[in-house]
């Protein structure tokens, strides 16, 4: 039977990349101040990994249509838009318009890449739209 | 690889590694990449093959000591999801893995980290079985073996020689790592290819040690027609003895 979970490359590949684009994008040159506005964005992700959100993730990716694709709007998204990638075969991520913060921008470039990675593997990733 | 019947430990790794993420981002921020590379799937599937095939080899395990650990995240879950809650002991020489694997670990009071070089200290080892799935990174594990020949082993090495500073003594396949061993009873060997490398696994021991008596003993009756005294040369036997 299929289990629906965020499979373990979608969890990885999404948090590798987006370690890797936010510590080349936002990492501060001065010294001891290197992390400065890192830190913070790391303690909103740990945030919005939460128990709490991946439950409410599962439910809002179980009920995906799939005919808009899921929109980030902030931390609290990352679960369930890493349930759909898992699950369903995702081409795009959308950012919600009022957002305009660099670290979701840069998270949301993530999500698609990972998502684009996901499909080169559809089998794999045991779509339901195969 | 199917993760089908491993997905509860999937879950398991996913929630540890958020809780420590929260550490990690508040004590030692520099690690981020590191400690997202812990999680890959190429760890989960050289953990689970290990997990698995202990538990076919050597199903009644209390208490496991695992060498080069680094945080622990997908092997503990991993052994947990066969063995129960055994004691696991993790020791690493990075003093900020560890004080990481120190906090993901916290609620779990049979799992201890332990800052330690598993080369050059001298450990005292409680568990039965010893795991190292890091042999490619340190010198021939006979040097360790030698030492604990009461253990049971399960190393792990691959051939990516091309990991610069890290991968210093790789294996290119089950016969290099078990000379690298230097173990005698081998219950398990195999290796797989992962992402265009191979990764090798030994399971096994040291043989019993065999007292110059019995040796002898043994040989003779090896030589020995049955049902007949065996005429053995006097000097062969002194061989053995």
């Amino acid at each position: 039977m299929h289990s629906f979970d965020v499979h373990p490359k979608v969890f990885a590949f999404t948090m590798l990349l987006y370690g890797q684009q936010l510590f080349l994008q936002m990492a501060n040159p001065e010294k001891d101040q290197e992390w400065n506005k890192i830190q913070p964005i790391l303690k909103k992700l740990n945030e919005g990994l939460s128990e709490e959100n991946r439950i409410k993730g599962r439910q809002r990716a179980l009920a995906f249509r799939g005919s808009e694709p899921p929109i980030l709007s902030d931390f609290d998204d990352v679960w369930y838009i890493m349930y759909c990638i898992s699950n369903y075969s995702v081409g795009w991520v959308g950012i919600n318009s009022r957002q305009n913060k660099k670290e979701l921008e840069i998270l949301k470039y993530a999500l698609i890449n990972v998502a684009k990675k996901s499909n080169q593997m559809f089998t794999d990733y045991r779509s339901r739209h195969i | 690889m199917n993760y089908g019947n491993i997905n509860k430990v999937n879950n398991e790794i996913q929630k540890l590694w958020a809780k420590g993420l929260g550490y990690v981002a508040s004590e030692h921020v520099y690690k981020f990449k590191d400690y997202s590379e812990s999680v890959f799937d190429t760890q989960i599937e050289s953990k689970y093959w290990l997990a698995h095939n202990l538990h076919s080899h050597v199903p009644d395990i209390k208490h496991i000591s695992v060498l080069a650990s680094w945080y622990g995240l997908v092997l503990v879950p991993m052994l947990y999801h066969y063995f129960g809650e055994i004691n696991i002991d993790l020791y690493d020489v990075d003093e900020y893995t560890t004080d990481i694997a120190d906090y993901i670990w916290n609620e779990y009071p049979k799992v201890n980290v332990y800052t330690k070089d598993v080369v050059f200290d001298d450990i005292d080892y409680k568990g039965s079985v010893l795991i190292n799935t890091s042999c490619e990174h340190m010198m021939d594990m006979k040097l360790i073996t030698n030492d604990h020949k009461d253990k049971i082993f399960v190393l792990q090495s691959n051939d990516n020689a091309n990991v610069k500073w890290l991968h210093i003594n790789c294996a290119m396949d089950v016969d290099e790592l078990i000379k690298q061993s230097g173990l005698t009873d081998i219950m398990f060997s195999e290796s797989k290819e992962i992402y265009e490398h191979k990764r090798i696994m030994i399971i096994g021991k040291h043989d019993a040690p065999v007292s110059p008596p019995e040796r002898a003993w043994k040989y003779l009756m090896t030589h020995s027609d049955s049902g007949r005294r065996p005429q053995t040369e006097s000097s062969e036997v002194a061989n053995y003895a």
